[in-house]
């Protein structure tokens, strides 16, 4: 199953918009996204705290699979399987 | 839900405008119940109000979730519609400098944003092969942009005319070829015109959608008073043919705001978000800050090349201790960096408002201050 796999493991892509806040990190985001192939993931490390409910928000709408979201100090970190175009 | 297809099967589809307010909601609504694939799109224009209030939140502002969130990316996800989030910040500053229509009450260009923002929709209609744009204008809601005679403007400056539909008032409207061909069925459309939220508000309760944030006027820091004052100030005050950066949109978001000179503006913070906001975007400008008591960060905004005169340092530092807790002491110690370049020096601080108060811009915008202030930047 690609989705477990990708969990454990590193993922396909890292996005680090450490110092750029909202919307650059949704924007970089989906184009991060656009450019993976169906069943991989990309992980967004951010410091951005709007992060934490645009992420998910923009993946119920878009369709994509939230696996993980941390927080370690004022860096969060989003794993997403690309389950489907990007619109 | 039934897929809504034309005649040759392929399935109906349109670009929604959507700040994710109750309007554009409910406009995403009654298209997508119909069946009609949905992309809705929000512009960053870099003046939204809410993009700030997430920003200061990561800086130690208010954290609470409701206002660090995108609405817009809130009412996708609710709804089941994919929201594409669209920079159009730096070509939007020449419709701000020069709007064909004019600007509304502030530096508010309203009627030259929503053509502008419409064209850019209809190229994302074109190049997604898509049937219409609509949007969650309610006629007669807003007096500068959403009037009848104003809304044919829009659709004419955008080159959208016949495919531009307004959900919420469609039946109060001429049908549109989206209508006209059925691809929309114009009997589920409604009729709603008037500045009152009230019919809006019941259509969303009984669509369960619960947490749409309550109207609450306009998001954009253009139809702001304080704002628009610190912008048209910065426009007199540009290099012949320069125009507002980015950074200079940021920087009138923040702080309390003083005119030293042509050359020289003085920002100071109010908080320790506002300080952290200031040291995360000007790592380059000088800084200006009290040392051994408290007080805030400020930063000198200088036209490049400009040194500001010891005098405009002396009072520079004068207003920045004024704002610290050594506001009563007889002299203070403040620090002036600019790169690797530091001075410090003692001074008296300001008290008195009537000191201050001639280098103060405007906290209220005065549309004729405007003209006037053009004229009299041509004369010169």
């Amino acid at each position: 199953m690609p989705d477990k796999q990708s969990t454990e493991n590193s993922p396909d892509r890292v996005l680090d918009t450490c110092g750029t806040y909202c919307p650059v990190p949704v924007i970089e985001t989906a184009k991060a996204m656009a450019d993976l192939e169906l069943g991989q993931v990309l992980e967004l490390v951010s410091d951005d705290i709007g992060v934490k409910l645009d992420i998910p928000a923009w993946c119920q709408g878009q369709g994509q699979r939230l696996l993980t979201m941390e927080e370690e100090g004022r860096t969060i970190r989003i794993r997403i399987l690309k389950t489907g175009d990007v619109a | 839900m039934e897929a809504r297809l034309k005649p040759d099967g392929s399935r109906v589809k349109a670009i929604g405008l959507v700040s994710g307010g109750l309007d554009s909601t409910l406009a995403v609504k009654v298209i997508r119940d119909q069946g009609i694939e949905v992309v809705a799109i929000n512009f960053s224009t870099g003046f939204c109000r809410s993009d700030h209030h997430r920003a200061m939140g990561s800086f130690g502002a208010d954290q609470d979730p409701k206002r660090l969130r995108n609405e817009a990316l809130r009412a996708g996800a609710d709804l089941g519609v994919p929201v594409r989030v669209v920079d159009i910040s730096q070509d939007y500053m020449s419709v701000i400098l020069k709007p064909k229509h004019g600007y509304g009450a502030n530096m508010n260009p309203c009627v030259d944003c929503r053509a502008y923002m419409l064209d850019a929709a209809r190229v994302i209609m074109e190049e997604e092969s898509a049937d219409f744009v609509f949007t969650g204008e309610v006629l007669g809601q807003r007096p500068m942009s959403q009037h009848l005679r104003a809304m044919k403007v829009i659709e004419k400056d955008a080159g959208l005319k016949d495919r531009l539909l307004r959900p919420l008032s469609a039946q109060l409207l001429a049908a549109t070829l989206p209508e006209r061909e059925g691809w929309v069925d114009r009997e589920q459309l409604l009729r709603l015109q008037g500045r009152t939220r009230k019919p809006q508000l019941k259509l969303a309760r009984d669509a369960e959608l619960k947490d749409v944030p309550s109207p609450a006027g306009g998001c954009c820091y253009l139809t702001d008073e304080v704002y628009s004052s610190r912008f048209h100030d910065h426009l007199l005050h540009l290099e012949d043919d320069a125009a507002p950066d980015a950074k200079d949109v940021l920087l009138m978001k923040v702080g309390r705001h003083f005119r030293l000179g042509p050359k020289l503006k003085l920002v100071v913070a109010r908080d320790e978000a506002e300080c952290n906001f200031l040291t995360h975007f000007f790592p380059e400008t000088m800084k200006i800050e009290a040392v051994d008591v408290l007080g805030p960060l400020a930063v000198a905004q200088l036209r490049p090349g400009y040194e500001p005169s010891a005098e405009e340092r002396m009072t520079m530092a004068r207003m920045v201790a004024r704002y610290g807790k050594g506001k009563g002491d007889a002299r203070v110690k403040v620090a002036l960096r600019d790169g690797e370049a530091e001075e410090v020096i003692e001074v008296k601080p300001m008290q008195a408002e009537s000191e201050i108060a001639p280098f103060r811009i405007p906290e209220k915008f005065d549309p004729w201050q405007r003209k006037k202030g053009e004229a009299e930047k041509q004369e010169s």
